[in-house]
């Protein structure tokens, strides 16, 4: 077993604690390992960006908070997820079937990917935000319907109580991804994930989105944001601090700009490397680094990134690295010390 | 909407057109349609006489024409055996094969899609295997078999049942049971399948995700987007009894559409089985365009197109 | 993620074979369907040597024997006995070589039909395409049972007929699927990077075609042999396929109707049962064949 992290601060200013959290799946191949101790903070307000190529585990790690894998095929082997909203603190891993259902909407909103397939294509655009109005601030049906329209037009959608009986085939892409946002509002969460909300629309659209939750979400209301992408650049725009995950586990954790100017892991430099200068779309994928992801059917008690690597000596096969302190709220977990040349001791 | 149905009618019209066609064709396979509508031990002169009275003797595309152009135009001919129209006969035993195919439709429907949702939201457990267990029984147990063992056990040896004829209410029991098992099973499977991708979409996640209970997440998204899927499958599997109908209507003596095709071929009565096939074609091919304007009219992505 | 066309891999043989194992064994109802499926075969080709009576040997003294495990039976006659003292089960044994030949036999032609007139369709594109499609839609738009009853008696009772009534008939949904998979193929970009790079037709073929086309086409015909059998079944109630002389399940079920009210009801128990088994085995093999064969299922669970 791994330990993570030093030890939080007894102090609770954090709004969200995940800790050691591993996730598997049964599959006809065998155990598939995706989330193999995962660990991060979020305080109020915040934004994090998660990074990571597909099959890193962030989008489970999420789906795992709020209960919404399938299970089965997925089951949560370890962790604790501390939520703390208005000085009442739970564990959403340990929550009951009624008490995660209260989070989901409530305490935690989501954003998913591709706005066409999330939302229900037989169901008006205003009811579906409304559902989740009635259900979260227990609203009789009119006085739900205001508030979607409410939240329709804060997302930027014109003309809202026409376009509240819309389909959503009647919406283009970055409309239904607005509408997904303000789905994740109506409950007021004080934390929003966003899995790669993006990714689907064209770059143009995509800063229309940032900006929108920017100014709706982390300015005005003060929402805490989870912010999943395989896009470095993206974070750029929007996160505090970041996220690196490789393998089902962080490997690196800080600042934005500390990650940037001072990356420790060797994934993260790669990653940092690979994305074109300043000035170009930013669309490029994390790709460029050699190799190919890990084998996820095998019990990851060793470095996952260590095939990759070039730094890599025996420990990395023997021992797994766990997250260590290298500056002011920035960790990362490996064998070798970039800056000095040398493995740690 | 508008141009959508007005393109699926004359589609639907213009299949039946195609299907008068193919019906000429068919009676036409063994090549001598005199020889094989009379009765074998007729004579030479005699087949040569029908021939000529039947007009087979031209050549095919003028007949085909005539045929297509009489069909059209509510002409179907004269029935060999019963010397009067065809179209009469047929409709007179319409009421009764759809009274069947409906009930057993209807008991498909009951217990098919209940299960098939017990199945689908509870997949891989007990309830399931249970499900899909008791929908392949119903798919691989021929109606014409099970029409007999009911009779043996609930009409002979119990008595509970009239075993043929129609005598009230209690008559359609056994045949629209015997009848439904088919349509039953595939319906427990295709329901399941239907409910299965539905819960594993995009759309039921985010429902889950707004913190709707399960009993909201399955009125409100999983069964609305379920039964609307459901409506063309239901279509399909009401042609199909129609079909199964020949059996069971000639198993229990019932004067219906499928018993009376199984004694016009016995007479080699051929005019009349075209008649019937047509029929039941068109019923075919107007369920078909029913349950797809239904659906259009049920899905907004169809019904809102321009 | 889509990550381009999916190209079944049959891999080198002998890895090919312990995968196969290794996948039946994992699947308890496909295991059990494909050994079903292998014993009917069985007992189809060895029919002469595993039938305890001769089929058609008459024997009035021993007529109406009810099966061994009921009053007055005898283990002589398993089954039982009909009317003219034949033994149920040797009739059952070889009634297995009528559906089988109805089964395999009318799958093939299907098969090949198909197959040909889908890659046509799917190749040439067009307004031939429009039209071979418009065919198959039709023929499809009336159901399926009347068509063959319909065909079946004006062809007349053989054998022969009836597999080729089959063959043909079921064709044009093995041209739909063939045309389907031929298009995808080629919106997936596979046929024009082929051909980019020189291939010939006959190596694209080869090489990139009918490998897709295994999984799917050998799905739908284990599903279309046992609804072929069911039909076939249905024709012989009816009266409608091998001649009355031949064991076959359906000829011995339009007996057995006739003996619904003398007390005999092991005459439509048994033929039933076996026509029953049948479409169970090939159900439960054909499911597992979509499972472990159909690309598109693999990749909407990949």
């Amino acid at each position: 077993m791994i330990t993570p992290v030093t030890p939080a601060p007894r102090t609770s200013e954090f709004l969200l604690e995940v800790d050691g959290l591993k996730v598997s799946f049964d599959s006809p191949d065998g155990k598939v390992y995706a989330v193999n101790g995962v660990s991060f903070r979020l305080r109020p307000g915040e934004s994090l960006g998660v990074v990571g190529e597909s099959g890193s585990g962030k989008s489970v790690t999420m789906m795992a908070l709020v209960g919404l894998l399938p299970s089965p095929p997925a089951q949560i082997d370890e962790g604790t997820a501390m939520l703390r909203v208005d000085g009442a603190e739970q564990d959403l891993l340990a929550a009951g079937k009624t008490e995660i259902r209260r989070v989901r909407g409530g305490k935690i909103g989501f954003v998913f990917q591709d706005p066409l397939s999330a939302l229900n294509p037989t169901m008006r655009i205003g009811e579906q935000i409304a559902e989740s109005v009635r259900k979260h601030r227990e609203l009789a049906d009119d006085a739900a319907k205001e508030v979607a329209i409410e939240l329709l037009a804060s997302v930027g959608i014109a003309d809202p109580a026409r376009r509240y009986r819309s389909y959503p085939h009647e919406f283009s892409g970055g409309m239904r991804q607005r509408v997904m946002i303000a789905i994740a509002m109506a409950g007021d969460p004080p934390v929003v994930i966003f899995d790669e909300p993006t990714t689907a629309l064209d770059v143009t659209v995509q800063a229309q989105i940032v900006e929108l939750v920017k100014t709706r979400l982390q300015d005005e209301r003060g929402t805490a944001i989870v912010w999943i992408t395989h896009d470095l650049a993206v974070v750029a725009g929007i996160a505090d601090r970041v996220a690196v995950m490789y393998g089902g586990t962080v490997v690196e954790s800080g600042p934005i700009d500390e990650i940037y100017e001072n990356p420790q892991h060797p994934y993260t430099r790669g990653l940092l490397a690979a994305i074109p200068s300043a000035d170009s779309d930013g669309s490029t994928r994390l790709a460029s680094i050699e190799g190919s992801p890990p084998d996820l059917l095998v019990e990851p008690n060793f470095c996952p990134f260590q095939p990759r690597c070039a730094y890599a000596f025996d420990r990395c096969i023997d021992e797994r690295p766990v997250l260590r302190d290298v500056a002011e709220r920035h960790r990362v977990a490996c064998h070798f010390d970039l800056d000095r040349g040398v493995p740690i001791t | 909407m508008k141009t959508y149905v007005l393109r699926r009618t004359v589609q639907s019209a213009l299949l039946f057109v195609g299907v008068v066609v193919i019906v000429f064709f068919l009676v036409r396979l063994s090549g001598d349609p005199a020889s094989l509508m009379m009765p074998r031990e007729a004579s030479s002169e005699q087949v040569q006489a029908f021939r000529e009275m039947m007009g087979f003797d031209r050549p095919l595309l003028i007949q085909l024409g005539d045929y297509v152009g009489s069909v059209l135009t509510g002409d179907f001919g004269e029935s060999l055996r019963f010397q009067t129209d065809t179209l009469g006969l047929v409709v007179q035993r319409v009421p009764l094969t759809f009274t069947l195919a409906t009930l057993a439709m209807g008991a498909a429907i009951l217990i098919g899609v209940p299960l098939g949702i017990l199945g689908g939201m509870n997949a891989g457990k007990f309830s399931d295997l249970m499900a899909r267990g008791l929908g392949l029984g119903g798919q691989v147990t021929p109606e014409f078999w099970l029409a007999l063992i009911l009779i043996i056990v609930f009409a002979v040896n119990l008595g509970w049942f009239p075993s043929f004829g129609i005598d009230g209410p209690i008559s359609y029991v056994l045949p629209a049971f015997a009848l439904s098992v088919g349509a039953m099973g595939r319906l427990v499977r295709l329901t399941r399948s239907t409910v299965l991708e539905v819960v594993g979409s995009d759309y039921v996640r985010t429902a889950r995700s707004k913190g709707l209970s399960a009993f909201d997440v399955a009125g409100r998204h999983i069964f609305r987007n379920t039964a609307i899927a459901l409506v063309s499958v239901i279509s399909v599997q009401y042609t199909y009894l129609l079909g199964g109908a020949v059996y069971i209507e000639s198993i229990f003596a019932l004067p219906g559409l499928g018993s009376l095709l199984d004694e016009a071929i016995r007479a080699r009565d051929f005019p009349l089985v075209q008649t019937i096939t047509l029929f039941i074609a068109a019923a075919a091919i107007g369920l078909s365009l029913l349950a797809d304007l239904l659906y259009a009219w049920l899905d907004p992505r169809i019904r809102l197109e321009n | 993620m889509t990550d381009g066309p999916q190209t079944v891999e049959f891999g080198t043989r002998s890895r090919g074979f312990r995968k196969f194992l290794r996948l039946i064994l994992r699947d308890p109802a496909g295991l059990i369907g494909l050994i079903l499926v292998l014993s009917l075969l069985l007992v189809a080709v060895f029919a002469p040597q595993i039938a305890p009576h001769d089929p058609l040997a008459q024997s009035l003294t021993n007529s109406k024997s009810p099966p061994a495990f009921s009053e007055g039976g005898t283990w002589e006659y398993p089954l039982g006995t009909d009317r003219l003292g034949r033994d149920v089960l040797s009739r059952i044994i070889y009634g297995a070589r009528v559906s089988v030949t109805v089964g395999f036999f009318g799958a093939a032609i299907a098969v090949t039909i198909g197959m040909f007139v889908g890659l046509i369709a799917g190749f040439v594109g067009g307004k031939l395409d429009k039209a071979l499609m418009s065919l198959v839609d039709l023929v499809l738009s009336v159901p399926y049972l009347i068509v063959v009853i319909v065909v079946a008696s004006v062809l007349g009772r053989s054998l022969f007929n009836v597999v080729m009534l089959f063959g043909v008939t079921a064709s044009p949904l093995f041209a739909r699927t063939t045309r389907g998979e031929v298009l995808r193929l080629r919106e997936a970009g596979f046929v024009s990077a082929a051909r980019a790079t020189g291939a010939k037709l006959p190596g694209i073929l080869t090489r990139h075609i009918f490998p897709n086309l295994v999984g799917p086409l050998l799905t739908l015909a284990t599903f279309e042999m046992s609804a072929m059998i069911f039909y076939e079944a249905g024709l012989s109630f009816l009266g409608l396929s091998v001649p009355p002389n031949i064991p076959s399940w359906g000829n011995m079920l339009d007996s057995g109707r006739r003996s619904l009210f003398t007390g005999l009801p092991w005459l439509s128990i048994f033929p039933g049962l076996a026509i029953a088994m049948t479409g169970l085995s090939m159900n439960l093999l054909g499911d597992w064949l979509r499972d472990i064969l159909d690309p598109r299922i693999r990749r909407a669970r990949g």
